[in-house]
């Protein structure tokens, strides 16, 4: 079944067409990857998909819903989540302050009963905080839940954006590079933490450069180039394209 | 400090206000009713700095509810304590209205909107002198009616009742600012990106906050207009909005009691220095440039910078000593 569809979708900045009629299909439960040279439009095509573009042309379309005009906290609550690219976090609170912060739009209570502090909230409050590090311990962050974000090395930053998203309740998570500048084992660690959250459940959509961690991770690939899909399929048929061998030097024969 | 000390000062300074009217009258006790007004009206200012948003309209809004009950009590002849909730209404429905503009702007533009709208508060007064009366403002306003036989024309009872105002809205800030609704407010702060990944509405969180700060500001209008027994275009100009931001930038926007500490500070150099009147804003106008220049974090970042320098001596000291 199909939660995300994109139809006919373009984005132009004057004359640069970042995204050039991309029709794109993701199915409930699939870990697909989204690949292509730099300055092709991944992550132009993340921020459509999130409401943080709007589309210049063409509609968006989540769970039969048309959501192409809707802003990203309102996708954010449908269940659309992401990362970014540049590892962005809060960075002035601690690990624990993030992960619980996030929980926002599934709290279930009024912004009244915020404010009294009524003992539903405290109530909500405490399995918040459990929740909160429940998600830490699964991405091995519980001993650094009081660090102030901004002091914890790069891996661990990486770590707690994708925490961020998991404690949103995503029913998809758009992953901008979520590896980039990590050391191989901190990369099959991630992917490792990526597979599972995949087996959970919540459908994911990659992007990252690191040829051997997407074809090693991802069930189905699509190829982006100059603002259009070029190519989809499973990673051996990919790897196999020649369109994609042309724009994309580097696929390889080795993968994890 | 640590919480223990906090409370003990803060019990202190409440204690000291509520005995102040059994040991003085007159100017003293006029001092303190205008400073615990500027309490309210700084520390809801400093809500909305939380968010980065510096407003300019807040004097406006301050007029807003000054004016409203004002005119209720003197044109209608509404009571008091009918006048006040409606005033203070108003004033969120102006800033509410205020609100769709103003916030589509961020940071100095929003100085500038925000310095527009107030402007064109202000200037609606002066235009409809038949309502607003201009310079000369609107008639004796009363003190409000006597409770349990008790008359607010006595300086000394007024005083409690804006004792009472003051610390009922310090209480109601300090609450919303460590509620969740806080800390979604620092989150939005922090990253407002992210916040808006994570499906908070920042609009609706920025809306909320400028209309509430406003409200605030309504009170504080009242409070003073019936203290005054006038509302003129003269009370609520640019001049009090600036002042409102100096005490703010002083006293340091870091904590809740910042820009308390700061209006405080500033009110007893004044008081200290009575006879230079003339050289107020020359005054003020040094100060905030030093501070800004030398201790941007005002003065409630003295104590951590006192701190971690008295550190560092220590530790050059012990070098010394090691290699000596």
């Amino acid at each position: 079944m199909a939660m995300l569809e994109l139809m006919g979708v373009t984005k132009s900045f004057g004359k640069l067409m970042a995204v050039n009629d991309v029709k794109l299909s993701v199915d409930q439960g699939e870990l697909r990857g989204l690949i292509g040279p730099n300055g092709s439009g991944k992550t132009t095509l993340f921020n459509l998909i999130t409401g943080f573009m709007k589309p210049t042309k063409g509609k968006i379309i989540w769970k039969g819903e048309d959501i192409t005009r809707q802003s990203p906290h309102t996708r954010a609550e449908k269940g659309i989540v992401r990362t970014f690219q540049i590892t962005t976090l809060l960075k002035d609170m601690t690990a624990a302050q993030n992960v619980n912060i996030a929980h926002h739009c599934h709290l279930g209570i009024s912004l009244f009963q915020q404010f009294l502090g009524m003992r539903k909230m405290r109530g909500r409050e405490r399995l918040i905080e459990q929740k909160a590090l429940e998600i830490l311990g699964k991405l091995d962050l519980a001993g650094v839940r009081d660090e102030i974000a901004a002091n914890l090395p790069h891996g661990h930053q990486e770590a707690l954006a994708l925490a961020i998203a998991i404690a949103a309740e995503p029913e998809l998570i758009l992953l901008d590079e979520p590896v980039t500048g990590m050391n191989p084992v901190e990369k099959m660690a991630m992917m490792q933490k990526i597979r599972m959250l995949n087996k959970n459940g919540v459908t994911i959509l990659l992007v990252d450069h690191d040829m051997r961690a997407v074809l090693g991770t991802c069930q189905k690939l699509t190829v982006l180039n100059f603002g259009h899909i070029i190519a989809e399929g499973t990673p051996e048929e990919i790897c196999k394209n020649k369109d994609v061998v042309e724009a994309y030097l580097g696929c390889g024969t080795q993968y994890a | 400090m640590n919480r223990q000390t906090k409370l003990i000062v803060l019990s202190a300074l409440v204690a000291f206000l509520c005995l102040l009217p059994v040991a003085t009258t007159g100017y003293v006790l006029d001092v303190f009713v205008f400073l615990l007004i500027n309490l309210i009206l700084v520390a809801s200012y400093r809500f909305m700095v939380n968010l980065g948003m510096w407003s300019f309209a807040h004097a406006s809004l301050m007029g807003i509810g000054g004016y409203t009950a004002g005119l209720l009590v003197t044109r209608a002849g509404w009571p008091f304590w009918g006048a006040l909730p409606a005033a203070i209404l108003a004033s969120f429905l102006v800033a509410l209205i205020i609100s769709l503009l103003v916030l589509t702007t961020r940071g100095f533009y929003f100085f500038l909107s925000t310095l527009a709208a107030g402007q064109a508060i202000w200037w609606s007064w002066i235009l409809l002198p038949n309502i607003f009366g201009a310079y000369a403002g609107i008639g004796v306003i009363p003190r409000p009616e006597p409770m349990g036989g008790i008359s607010f024309d006595n300086p000394a009872t007024y005083y409690y009742l804006v004792l009472a105002f003051t610390l009922l809205s310090l209480i109601i800030l300090y609450r919303l600012e460590k509620s969740r609704i806080g800390a979604t407010i620092s989150a939005i702060r922090s990253n407002e990106e992210l916040s808006e990944a994570m499906g908070i509405n920042t609009v609706r969180y920025r809306t909320m906050v400028f209309v509430i700060a406003s409200a605030f500001a309504g009170l504080a209008g009242v409070l003073f207009s019936f203290y005054t027994r006038t509302a003129t275009v003269v009370d609520y100009s640019t001049n009090y909005a600036l002042n409102v931001l100096v005490f703010v930038i002083v006293g340091g926007t870091g904590g809740f009691f910042g820009p308390l500490i700061g209006v405080s500070v500033l009110t007893a150099i004044r008081e200290a220095l009575r006879g230079f009147n003339e050289f107020l804003p020359f005054i003020y106008g040094g100060i905030l440039i030093i501070v800004v220049l030398f201790q941007p974090g005002g003065l409630v970042a003295i104590p951590p910078r006192v701190s971690s320098l008295v550190k560092k001596l220590g530790r050059k000291r012990s070098i010394r000593h090691t290699t000596a």
